[in-house]
């Protein structure tokens, strides 16, 4: 498997937030700012890279008629653990994500890698995958953060860019925001891509 | 059958390993959990926030707690504020707000020093409009209560002047702004029932030494109760009466009429009772509040001398009318935001001047 | 002499109307709202006007020439919007609010979509309602007419009919204009005469503003008790006579059919109320027509009147 394509597809190619739109709950919802876009995304990283790793490696033991609750048991137990772990050692950032880790779990990122490559796959390719998708997801959501925590709040990762005088344009840490900045910035991503990709034409 | 009892014993073997994992998990981080959490709510820098040089918290007495608690159902704990020599610093009060602000109350940690000095405000939770009413949390809005040393409630005005317990509200936020600031009153009302040096609770109530007789009749002499006749004839015919005396000047002559009454109309929180002078032209002399439940620092404005001047030595009238803006003799400006509280104060007024007019003078 | 036909396909028949005599009648129909605003609210109000219309024909300019299309500026749509989305501000914002909300308006409320025609919401209440939403404060601080920008805020009418009725202006200063709220919005009494000029130049009919107008009447009037003067101020109030009459009317966000129109209107007329009587908000205008936009094609679909043929054959 060529690791570095696998790579590069979780990034660019099939990035989840900008390309497949999943995930689309916690990626509107918590890009607040960059750190909580960030922090979100590294929680769903690691919870991608376990259960993609476990349902890989047990793939041939789960049968077919079963696969959606197991998978579902072993995302839950990874983003429980996750949750228990954030609880204990990153204070800050639990109480901002709040209610949003426990929502991982349905997550269809994650659910739809466990199903669409860890349960087909082996091991060693299925990490990679996670890892791929993950850093996509965590990468986008830092971006979406960035830009609606610059205009909504005036700072990056709680740096205050701007003096007094700015005044931030509220509405972008707002929901009505964080659809208007996603459809940019996916709609500036594809006038990007095009423009590479002959096949895909202007 | 066979299948599903298979399948169902697959499933719980997967289930019951994860439920062992997390069991571990939770071994594991369960006792950092409780460090993290305890030192979030009662760390040495949440003490040093409440009041300056605190490092610690010590718990009051469980039975003084409950009577607190008891009394007053916006409390929510109230510690003792440790410095780093141990001594005690002052209180550190967990209240909720008693108005409402715009997503539901907000939960302050107001620290208060002995002395009765608001030492910091830590605040815990706050579900305001983002940008609008969360500008109660900029230092800019919360400095203002600090160093403090209240006489009064904390009141909430468009723009403040150099008087102490005068709050300017955020720009756009009054809602929120008085929720916070009932939140501090409550932790203050409570500090001056029950831990302060004196716990007289006077922050409230008007201090001792008001003479009742001088405020309500200026240059009274004496006062008499009236003639019972009188009395239960003006009961039979007004509901709201409660009572009549008669107040005399120097020259032994009556001078006004001293008109006990309640509201007609009912306020935010019930009726008001009030003490009222008429003196024989039918104008109003002077007045003193004896019952009233209304929201501290918005309705309890009634109680304020600017307020009531309002009603003072305009004979003659009738009725008085509650406005926006008086432009009349007979017009009563209501108090920015508490209309239903003036109203309730002017319906009491207006019965003791009824009183008066129909049955006294006849 | 020439023998040649000349074979041309329809439509033969072609009236003078073009985009741009239909969107300089509203031009012609705001003018003396306008300039009322501008006699109240001073020279900032003619500022704000003129950096919306500025800022709606440049991003419209700036857009088309970026994505390769034609500039179609001159059919002054873009100038309609910047006015509308101007005269729907308080006259005291800072200079940059006009000039983001018609960008706003125009570069995601209008082109995004594809233009003029294609837009499925109001594109200057779109961008009125990205600076509400981004500028709370800054929008809703309000001045007496006649005092300068800065000085201290007054509340309007519909602020003040259920807390404070008893500081309320009389009717008459509603009618005519006198009252704090945004640009254009105060004169009702010229905002009608603007309609009723529209609606004899046919650029609009009667079906919208009256049924949005009307339902709005009809609650207030039963809500307050039939008493005509509260019906009045929520009438007369608000920005009710701007957005029925120029603003529900966009004909791109709103139905095309007749029943239509009304069932629009009526909707408009009850979610107002219900924003003004039952919620924190003390007007409604704007989110009723937006919500009403959004709803409009599904009146469409079923108010769209039977093709002559379809059906089946009957048995």
């Amino acid at each position: 498997m060529d690791y570095i394509k696998a790579l590069k597809n979780g990034v660019l190619d099939e990035n989840p937030a900008f390309v497949q739109l999943l995930g689309m709950c916690p990626t509107l919802a918590v890009t607040t700012s960059a750190i909580n876009g960030m922090g979100m995304g590294a929680a769903t990283t690691a919870v991608l890279l376990g259960s993609n790793l476990v349902i890989s490696l047990l793939r041939k033991v789960i049968p077919d008629k079963i696969r959606i609750p197991a998978f579902i048991v072993v995302i839950a137990t990874f983003v429980t653990i996750i949750d228990m772990f954030m609880n204990a050692f990153a204070y800050d950032l639990y109480r901002s994500l709040g209610l949003f880790i426990p929502l991982i779990v349905v997550n269809c990122l994650i659910l739809g890698r466990a199903e669409s490559f860890a349960s087909k796959n082996a091991p060693l390719p299925s990490i990679v995958d996670g890892l791929g998708m993950g850093v996509g997801f965590t990468l986008a959501l830092t971006i979406l953060g960035m830009v609606r925590e610059l205009f909504g709040a005036g700072s990056i990762f709680g740096f205050s860019l701007f003096g007094e005088a700015f005044k931030p344009a509220l509405v972008m840490i707002l929901p009505p925001g964080a659809f208007i900045a996603l459809g940019l910035l996916i709609a500036l991503i594809n006038v990007v891509t095009r423009k590479h990709d002959p096949k895909k034409g202007v | 059958m066979k299948e599903m009892i298979k399948l169902g014993l697959i499933l719980f073997l997967i289930t019951a390993i994860a439920a062992g994992i997390l069991s571990i998990s939770n071994e594991l981080t369960a006792p950092i959990i409780e460090e993290v959490e305890a030192a979030a709510a009662r760390g040495a820098d949440v003490a040093g926030e409440l009041i300056v040089g605190g490092t610690s918290f010590e718990d009051i007495e469980l039975a003084l707690l409950e009577e607190i608690k008891e009394a007053n159902d916006k409390v929510i704990d109230v510690v003792k504020v440790i410095g780093s020599n141990g001594e005690s610093l002052g209180y550190g009060i967990r209240t909720l707000s008693t108005i409402k602000g715009y997503g539901g109350d907000i939960e302050l940690f107001v620290g208060i020093k002995e002395t009765g000095e608001i030492g910091g405000i830590r605040i815990l939770s706050l579900q305001e409009t983002p940008g609008l009413g969360t500008n109660v949390e900029n230092a800019s809005f919360k400095n203002q209560f600090i160093g403090v040393v209240p006489s009064k409630l904390f009141e909430v005005v468009k723009v403040a002047s150099s008087e102490e317990h005068e709050i300017a509200t955020v720009a756009g936020a009054t809602i929120s702004s008085l929720s916070f600031t009932s939140s501090v009153n409550n932790a203050m009302m409570v500090f001056d029932s029950f831990l302060s040096e004196d716990s007289s609770g006077d922050l409230v109530q008007e201090p001792e030494d008001i003479d009742l007789e001088q405020q309500v009749v200026p240059g009274s002499e004496k006062w008499v109760a009236a003639d019972d006749d009188l009395i239960n004839k003006i009961a039979d015919q007004n509901n709201q009466f409660v009572d009549l005396q008669l107040a005399y000047n120097s020259s032994d002559e009556v001078m006004a009429y001293v008109i006990t009454t309640w509201s007609v109309i009912e306020g935010y929180y019930g009726h008001i009772e009030l003490m009222v002078g008429v003196d024989l032209e039918g104008a109003v002399t002077g007045m003193v509040v004896l019952t009233i439940d209304e929201t501290p620092g918005l309705g309890t404005n009634v109680e304020r001398s600017d307020f009531q001047e309002q009603f003072i030595g305009k004979p003659n009238i009738l009725e008085f009318q509650v406005k926006g803006s008086a432009n009349n003799d007979d017009e009563i400006a209501a108090i920015s935001g508490a209309t239903v509280s003036s109203r309730s104060f002017t319906s009491a007024i207006n019965n003791a001047l009824e009183i008066f007019n129909e049955i006294i003078n006849q | 002499m020439n023998n040649r036909l000349v074979a041309t396909s329809s439509p033969h028949i072609v009236s003078k109307e073009t985009t741009t005599t239909v969107m300089l009648d509203v031009i012609i129909a705001l003018v003396p709202a306008a300039i009322a605003g501008m006699y109240y609210f001073g020279i900032s109000s003619a500022l704000v006007m003129a950096l919306a219309v500025g800022s709606a024909v440049g991003t419209e300019a700036a857009i088309q020439k970026i994505t390769k299309q034609k500039v179609t500026i001159n059919d002054l749509s873009a100038v309609i919007t910047g006015l509308l989305l101007g005269m729907n501000l308080p006259p005291s914002v800072p200079w940059w609010m006009p000039i983001i909300g018609s960008f706003v308006a125009i570069s995601i409320g209008k082109q995004v979509f594809g233009g003029i025609g294609n837009n499925f919401i109001n594109p200057a209440l779109a961008g009125r309602a990205f600076l509400v939403a981004s500028w709370p404060v800054e929008m809703t601080f309000w001045v007496n007419p006649g005092a300068a920008p800065d000085t201290v805020a007054a509340a309007t009418p519909l602020g003040l009919i259920n807390t404070s009725p008893e500081s309320l202006q009389p009717l008459s200063d509603l009618i005519l204009g006198r009252i704090p709220g945004c640009i254009g919005e105060t004169s009702a009494l010229l905002l009608l005469v603007g309609g009723g000029y529209l609606i004899y130049r046919k650029v609009i009919t009667w079906r919208i503003p009256v049924a949005y107008i009307g339902t709005v009447a009809v609650i207030a009037l039963v809500y307050g008790g039939f008493d005509f003067t509260y019906a009045g101020y929520h009438v007369f109030g608000g920005g009710l006579m701007l957005g029925a009459i120029f603003m529900a009317t966009d004909y791109s966000s709103s139905p095309v059919t007749a029943r239509g129109k009304i069932i629009y209107g009526i909707g408009a007329g009850l979610l107002t109320m219900l924003i003004r009587l039952f919620s924190t908000l003390p007007e409604g205008v704007t989110y009723s027509i937006l919500f009403m936009n959004v709803a409009a094609p599904l009146i469409e679909k079923y108010t769209a009147p039977r093709v002559f043929g379809t059906g089946g054959v009957k048995k």
